[in-house]
């Protein structure tokens, strides 16, 4: 067939297609007189246009993915349907153009779905139709026009808007953070001239705000999610609920998802989420789920974490796309653009209560322009009675159910305030999320206190002031609800807790204690709780007995409890054990140590308590010297810390400081020196969160370089460690003892005996103060009488080696190594003296406990046996 | 796989070696998919030739990024493949009929749902032939609703085309099938 023969066929084929058989035969006639061939051509055209149960119908039928679409090509009211737009949970936008020739127009048309178009609604339809198309504003679309189909399905002509979805436009353009809210201001502008004239949007979106080629806003769809309202107005819970079914529930306010009250307030929260996902690139709240029923508990139950906040957790957690690039900042820039008056407006716009949003689009506008124009905003964060109470209520059991989880390291615990920041991480990750008070204690510092560092003593004066104000009113409140009065103030005290207002915090806890213990008795689950909270205090305060014995009075009420509070049985048994190894009980915090491991195993093999568990237990064997379990429980802590939280982690470079230490006890010093200085790295790149472990590393790498004999290099290290734990953890902590002591130890080593004698008096200092193990005290003791022996101070080293010997006689199990070790030295001293048969005494049974010790050096070995000699040959002397 | 986006970028680009390159590539990826469900055992599942398209193109047209490569180009691609494997298939199973075996011979272990017979496929096919003789585009469009399974609106954005245009072509070309295979059948 030649070409132009073919393109005749067509065209006749279409003009008679849609013909019905009279008219197709006239048209054969007419057009194909003449033309047999053209006429039996067309005619078999014409037939095979047909549907029928042949191979082609059969094979149409199977690959049809999408059934065509009937409206394509039809005409409505004066356009012609040419394709489709947007398919959406109403129905289906087609672009149209003007079919009556008139003139050259593009509309879009919207078709509701059947389904959805009720017979009410028909009648609604005709009256809105009329106040949506007087709804004129430059960044409003249009309504044209409208109509039913023949079907029966209601369709709106509207101006078609050629232009891109808010969100995309943003992004593409790069829009800096101003720029966006000064857009976002003329889109609450146009939401607020809609509302004057009585018509509500209900379905804000960024798909419905377009920015067309001038980069003005063009907001779609007005009014008309609300004509799918079922029934008259008297059930408007039943419309909401119809329109909760078709919306984006992402976008919607609480009430639309509860099927409450529609009022402009409905659409303020939509645009306060539009601006938090503008400003941050994350929805206030994220979930795969489309039911409504499960938005409507997540938007109850959750508060949106500040604009600011999120963005800083998308950046510690690396979430996919740098946002603050595409906003044209740095993280630190965003967050810092964010904090305060955006974060106030946002979570303004987007309260829970109608009631308490902005009263209209215009002042959320209003706000706006004031933050960009420098001026104070009217926005107000919440006050912490409202958002304590609040908590609490959704909070019941996990409220004060939390112990801080804090990571006891090795070689000393950590009560500084920076761990309040691990523990929000460890909260992120669900394990811990059910057993942890973190999220609620976190949050309430950030809703009210000031952000700033908690170092400052005036801010703390100013949060302290304002946590017992609170306090008072929670007391004046709820002073006949003991639940609720005891809930409140145990959270008060947890957040003084967390300013490090110990006092303060103790009188809050004791003060829930009471009043649980009056309501509840104290075998209730209730008590424990406050017991808890109470021990958590004292562990962080310092007062390790105190501590244990609130939680060993709270762990068997947990126990007695069942099921439901295994991870609480594990989170105690974890921080007593804690606090038990620091009272220098070492067996009885092991036993709970694998209490708490095969709990926290049975729940998840592989999870990050699971990792704490062993890390602790590892301190524990690491302290008996017992090496091989300690590197492989450490090992395996590691495994799961990296790969769970990343290897760059705090709570992973801790493990891999702590593995570094065993190995290096162990006598692995290659892997050790490695491992070490691959901590100092990740923990220098932390920065301020990093100072803790990178104080402890720094110590243990000194420590290292010590035992290798780089003394210079080792005494920088220390030096470093110990200015950074002083810092941190205070003058009077263990661990700042610990590194004193290695650093005396090597300025003695290095002949800088003035150093080393001072600090070794600081080092007895500390170890003297209440609460220290007596073998550490033995153990400071011990090595001050080393020095002194060694400058021939024979009177007091003599006296020191004594007291050291008393305490690690008297310490359960006894420390034959350390034994050893006084004995020698005690001998040391009385030989010296002249007294042979007391340093003879001494020497033997030190030679017979090394001979018991497998872990004594060859070197200690001989230096007794040596002495033990030389006592025998007095004439050679 | 970032080949897939450079081979689809070339032959969109027209390069006639990339057209070829991308038919082994689904040719070899439908026949992991056999593989696969030969492996999983699933007795009496059956998959659609569309739905295998669909399923090649979810497991090849991923890039590094997760983003997918243009999708219309590769249905495109595919529709090709898919309909040389299913033709080749009906050929080979004609062939083994006619050398007496009575033997369904599954399509390379997978049972593929098929709505037409060996024959039907084997004359729509030559019907095609005859119909790209004479309207290129036409047949073109006929391969994408058929092999790969476009709706008509994906097939205007194939051909670049509004979609009204697209179901017109479609009417058109598939009356002419019709009274095709009308034809041959009378014959």
């Amino acid at each position: 067939m030649k070409p132009e023969r073919w393109r005749e066929l067509q065209a006749l084929f279409h003009r008679a297609v849609d013909l019905d058989e009279r008219g197709r035969a006239d048209f054969l006639e007419s057009e194909c007189a003449g033309d047999a061939e053209l006429r039996l051509d067309l005619e078999a055209l014409l037939r095979g246009d047909r549907e029928g149960s042949d191979a082609l119908s059969r094979l149409e039928a199977h690959t049809s993915v999408a059934p065509v679409d009937p409206l394509l090509g039809r005409v409505l009211g004066a356009y012609r349907i040419e394709s489709r737009l947007a398919a959406g949970g109403m129905g289906v936008v087609y672009l149209a153009q003007r079919a009556d020739g008139l003139y050259e127009q593009q509309v879009a048309v919207k078709l509701i779905r059947a389904e959805h178009a009720t017979e009410w609604m028909l009648r609604r339809f005709e009256f809105e139709r009329r106040t949506l198309a007087a709804l004129a504003h430059p960044s409003i679309a249009r309504v044209l026009d409208g109509g039913t189909t023949p079907e029966g399905c209601p369709y709106f002509v509207m101006e078609y808007v050629r232009g891109e979805a808010l969100d995309r436009y943003c992004e593409r353009e790069r829009l800096g953070l101003a720029a966006r809210l000064r857009l976002f201001v003329q889109v609450c502008r146009a939401v607020h001239y809609a509302h004057q004239n009585l018509v509500l949007h209900c379905d804000l979106k960024p798909a419905n705000i377009l920015i067309d080629e001038r980069g003005e806003p063009r907001l779609l769809d007005f009014g008309i999610a609300r004509l799918l309202e079922e029934g008259p107005s008297e059930q408007p819970a039943a419309a909401a609920r119809t329109i909760a079914k078709v919306l984006t529930p992402e976008y919607a306010s609480p009430e639309q998802l509860a099927g409450g009250a529609l009022t402009t307030a409905l659409d303020v929260y939509s645009l306060g989420v539009i601006l938090y996902e503008l400003a941050t690139g994350r929805l206030p709240f994220e979930s795969e789920s489309r039911s409504p029923a499960t938005w409507e508990r997540l938007v109850h139950e959750q508060l949106p974490e500040r604009p600011s906040t999120r963005v800083g957790r998308a950046e510690r957690t690396h979430e996919p796309g740098p946002l603050a690039q595409r906003l044209r900042s740095t993280p630190a820039g965003l967050r810092r653009a964010l904090r305060g008056d955006l974060d106030r407006i946002v979570l303004m716009a987007l309260r829970k209560e109608p009631e308490r949003r902005y009263s209209s689009a215009q002042e959320f506008a209003d706000d706006l322009e004031r933050h960009l124009a420098g001026e104070p905003v009217r926005a107000r964060g919440n006050s912490l009675a409202y958002l304590a109470a609040k908590f609490v209520r959704r909070h019941r059991v996990a409220v004060g159910a939390g112990v801080l989880v804090l990571a006891a390291l090795l070689f000393g615990l950590f009560t500084a305030r920076r761990s309040e920041r691990i523990a929000e991480e460890h909260a992120q990750h669900a394990e811990i999320e059910a057993e942890s008070f973190q999220g609620v204690a976190s949050f309430l510092m950030e809703a009210f206190l000031p952000a700033q560092p908690a170092q400052d003593p005036a801010w703390q004066q100013r949060a302290r002031e304002r946590v017992l104000e609170q306090a008072e009113r929670v007391r004046r409140q709820h002073a006949q609800e003991d639940h609720m009065r005891a809930n409140l103030l145990d959270t008060l005290g947890q957040v003084c807790r967390r300013l490090d207002l110990f006092d303060d915090a103790r009188a809050l806890i004791e003060e829930a204690l009471a009043i649980r213990e009056q309501a509840y008795g104290r075998q209730s689950l209730e008590y424990a709780l406050s017991l808890r909270s109470l021990g958590q205090l004292e562990f962080q305060s310092g007062d390790f007995a105190a501590a244990a014995q609130h939680l060993a009075d709270a762990l068997p009420i947990h126990r007695a409890a069942g099921n439901q509070t295994h991870a609480d049985v594990a989170s105690i048994a974890n921080d007593l054990a804690a606090c038990l190894r620091n009272l220098g009980r070492d067996g009885e915090a092991e036993a709970l140590h694998r209490e708490a491991l095969a709990l926290r195993r049975a729940r998840d093999p592989r999870s990050l308590p699971v990792a704490e568990s062993l890390n602790n237990l590892a301190g524990v064997h690491l302290g008996r010297n017992e090496l091989e379990p300690a590197v492989a429980e450490l090992r395996e802590a590691l495994e799961i810390r990296a790969s769970i939280l990343g290897e760059g982690h705090l709570l992973a470079l801790q493990t891999l400081s702590n593995l570094a230490a065993a190995l290096w006890r162990h006598g692995d010093a290659d892997e050790a020196r490695g491992r070490m200085q691959k901590a100092e790295t990740g923990f220098r790149a932390l920065g301020v969160d990093g100072e803790d472990g990178l104080a402890l590393t720094l110590a243990n790498l000194g420590a290292m370089q010590l035992a290798a004999g780089e003394r210079d290099g080792a005494a920088t290290s220390l030096e470093a460690a110990l200015e950074l734990l002083r810092r941190r953890l205070g003058p009077d902590h263990p661990q700042v003892a610990a590194s004193l002591a290695q650093l005396a130890a090597l300025q003695h080593a290095r002949r800088r005996d003035a150093e080393a004698r001072a600090h070794w008096a600081e080092v007895l200092r500390i170890r003297r103060l209440a609460g220290t193990p007596p073998r550490a005290l033995g153990e400071a003791l011990y090595g001050q009488a080393v020095f002194l022996l060694d400058l021939g101070e024979l009177g007091e080293a003599e006296r020191g080696a004594r007291d050291a010997l008393a305490l690690q006689l008297a310490d359960e199990p006894r420390d034959s190594l350390a034994l050893a070790r006084t004995r020698f030295v005690l001998g040391a001293c009385l030989a010296r003296r002249g007294q042979a048969e007391e340093a003879r005494t001494h020497w033997l049974e030190s030679a017979r406990l090394y001979a018991a010790q497998p872990g004594a050096s060859e070197a200690e070995v001989t230096r007794v046996q040596r002495s033990l000699e030389g006592l025998d040959r007095p004439a050679a002397k | 796989m970032a080949d897939l986006n450079r081979i689809l970028r070339s032959a969109q680009a027209g390069d006639p070696g990339a057209a070829a390159e991308l038919e082994a590539l689904l040719y070899g990826e439908l026949h992991e998919l056999a593989r696969r469900e030969m492996a999983a055992e699933r007795a009496g599942h059956t998959l659609q030739p569309t739905a295998l398209v669909h399923e090649a193109y979810l497991r090849l047209a991923r890039d590094e990024q997760g983003a997918f490569a243009d999708r219309e180009s590769f249905f495109a691609a595919a529709a090709t493949a898919i309909r040389r494997v299913l033709v080749d298939h009906a050929r080979r199973r004609a062939r083994e009929k006619r050398g007496g075996g009575r033997v369904r011979v599954p399509l390379e272990g997978l049972e593929v749902a098929e709505p037409l017979e060996d024959e039907e496929l084997l004359s729509l096919d030559e019907a095609l032939a005859a119909l790209a003789a004479l309207d290129p585009a036409k047949a073109r469009l006929v391969e994408l609703r058929f092999f790969a399974g476009l709706s008509v609106e994906e097939l205007g954005k194939a051909l670049g085309v509004s979609a009204s245009t697209a179901q017109r072509e479609w009417r058109m070309a598939r009356a002419w099938l019709r009274a095709r295979l009308d034809g041959s059948r009378e014959a």
